[in-house]
This record gives structure tokens, sequence and C-alpha cells, in this order.
């Protein structure tokens, strides 16, 4: 069964994209341009029904979409940083010093 | 200051305009952590992240008779952060990473390339933290602006149309400028998972 299912999604990949786009109303670069709208929430009901029916048996779109996204939320656990708590007092201070006492003590 | 003041930001914008300076106290606390995260995140460097956030509470004090409530206070801080976060990038030198080199490919016939997977792999966990570093080096890589756009939208959680007012873009540029962005570091990941999978 699953022998089948590849080669017949092999066969699928050496035809052209447009020929397939009937069954689903969407081909893989149209997806790939959605992926902003998809993530957001954003696409009208028939546009998302197109692109599910598209994953659904496309596995390359269906690896491209959760690496996508994966790498949305990577890309925040990565860089997102909190704040230091010491950092807190140290800026409250520079404010009060600055800004609170006559000019001229600036760099 | 240990006690909440849940006053709106509108609220204490007029009262710091009248001269008080306990509404301003409530406003760094409110948005200290935000700008930090957006200024670290930008400019991936903690000394320059610590300057930024003075200087915007600096300009946010000085500027505040200026600030007309067109937009949201929330909107013109970002404004005036990524501002800041910007000027500490201009020093220094500029990347020169072509964007279209790491643009998804499709075959001839059109379909996408299939890649790895690497959400599936079993080895997700081990890659995490080299996939972190790829990302950071990634983001510090992007050209500027889709690096604005990514940050405010990615990392701060703006909407579209917010990181648009922030930037002074259309949403449709904010969209395309994001979309471009996550493509570049997605296909970083997985040039580095298909090098993972070859050893």
């Amino acid at each position: 069964m699953k022998k089948v299912f590849h080669f017949l999604l092999k066969l699928r990949r050496k035809l052209p994209a447009r020929l397939f786009k009937g069954h689903c109303g969407m081909d893989c670069r149209e997806l790939v341009d959605l992926l902003v709208d998809y993530l957001d929430g954003a696409l009208a009901p028939e546009t998302l029904n197109a692109l599910d029916r598209h994953l659904a048996d496309c596995e390359p779109c269906l690896a491209f979409l959760n690496t996508y996204k994966a790498t949305r939320d990577l890309t925040r656990e990565a860089i997102a940083e909190e704040m230091p708590e010491e950092l807190r007092a140290k800026l409250a201070g520079f404010l009060r010093e600055t800004l609170r006492r006559p000019p001229g003590g600036e760099g | 200051m240990k006690q909440a003041d849940l006053s709106s930001d509108v609220k204490l914008v007029e009262r710091l305009k009248a001269g008080d300076e306990a509404a301003f106290d409530v406003l760094v606390e409110r948005y200290q952590a935000k700008v930090y995260r957006l200024a670290k995140a930008m400019t991936q460097n903690p000394e320059d992240a610590e300057e930024v956030v003075q200087d915007v509470f600096l300009s946010v004090y000085r500027k505040i008779q200026s600030f007309d409530n067109r937009a949201a206070f929330s909107t013109w801080l970002y404004r005036i952060a990524t501002n800041a976060a910007l000027m500490k990038l201009r020093g220094r030198k500029p990347e020169s990473l072509s964007l279209e080199e790491f643009l998804p490919q499709f075959t001839e016939e059109g379909h996408v390339r299939m890649g790895v997977d690497w959400t599936k792999n079993p080895e997700a966990l081990l890659l995490r933290q080299e996939a972190r570093e790829i990302v950071k080096q990634g983001v510090e890589a992007l050209p500027e602006d889709y690096r604005a756009v990514l940050v405010l939208r990615d990392i701060e959680g703006l909407s579209n149309q917010e990181v648009a007012e922030v930037l002074g873009l259309s949403v449709l540029a904010v969209k395309g400028r994001l979309h471009r962005a996550r493509l570049v570091l997605r296909e970083q990941l997985e040039r580095y998972a298909q090098g993972l999978m070859r050893s």
C-alpha cells in the first residue's frame, strides 16, 4: 500500500503542477505564498479548504508548512530575551539622574 | 510602584503631559521589558540593547508633548524603539546576504521541492540547541528592514496592521517582508538539517 502511494506520488511529481490544481484549486507555489495568512488564521474558508485539500496529498508542501511554522516558533525561542532584573533598577536610576537633575551632567 | 497602576495609556500620557512624573514611571514599568526584548532581538547585543532602552525612554519623556494621540502610544513607542535599534545597526558592517539564494525552490513542473521535515526528526531535541544558533545568525544576517518586521511580528507579536503603522509601510509590504524573512530562516535550517542527515 505504501509502495503504491509512493509510486503515485512520484508520478504526480513528474507531471506539471497545474494538472493537479483542478482537484484542490491550488498549486504548491500558491500555497507557499499563503503561509503568512494561514498561520495568522486569516484565510477565507474556501481558500483554507483548498489549502487543506492540497496538503492532504502533497507531502513536500506538508513538510514545508511544518518547517515554516517551526521556524517561526524557533525564532521566538532563539532570540526573545527577557530584560535582566538588575537592568530595571539601573534604568530607573539612569532616568532619575538624567531627567530630574538640572541639565549639564549629560554626556 | 509595586502596586500595578491599571490606568490606560491615554490617561497616563495625559497625566505625563500635565507634568505628573509618576505617570512616566508607570509607562516605563509597563513597557521596559517589551522595549528591551525588541532592542536585544534587533541588535543581538546586550550593551546596545541597554543603551537603546535608555534612549527610548529619554525620548518618550522629552517628546511626549509632540505625541498627538492619533496613533496608539504603544505604536509611537515601538516606532521610537525600532528607530533607536536601527541606529545602532547603522554603525556596523552591512551584511551582504542575498535573500534570493534562500527562497524556496520549485521543480520544473512547479512542485515544491521535497525537503527534510526536521520537525519529525527523532533528533529534533538535539537539533534544537544548534538550530537556535543558526536562527540567531540568520536573523543577524537579514537586511535591517526585514529584521525589523520579523522582530515586531514574531517576537513582539504585533499584528500586520500595527507593524505597518510602526514602520510606515503598507500591510502588503509587511506581509511580504515577514514571509521572505521566515523563508530565508527556514531554508537555512533546512540546509543545516540536510547536512546533519548526510553526516
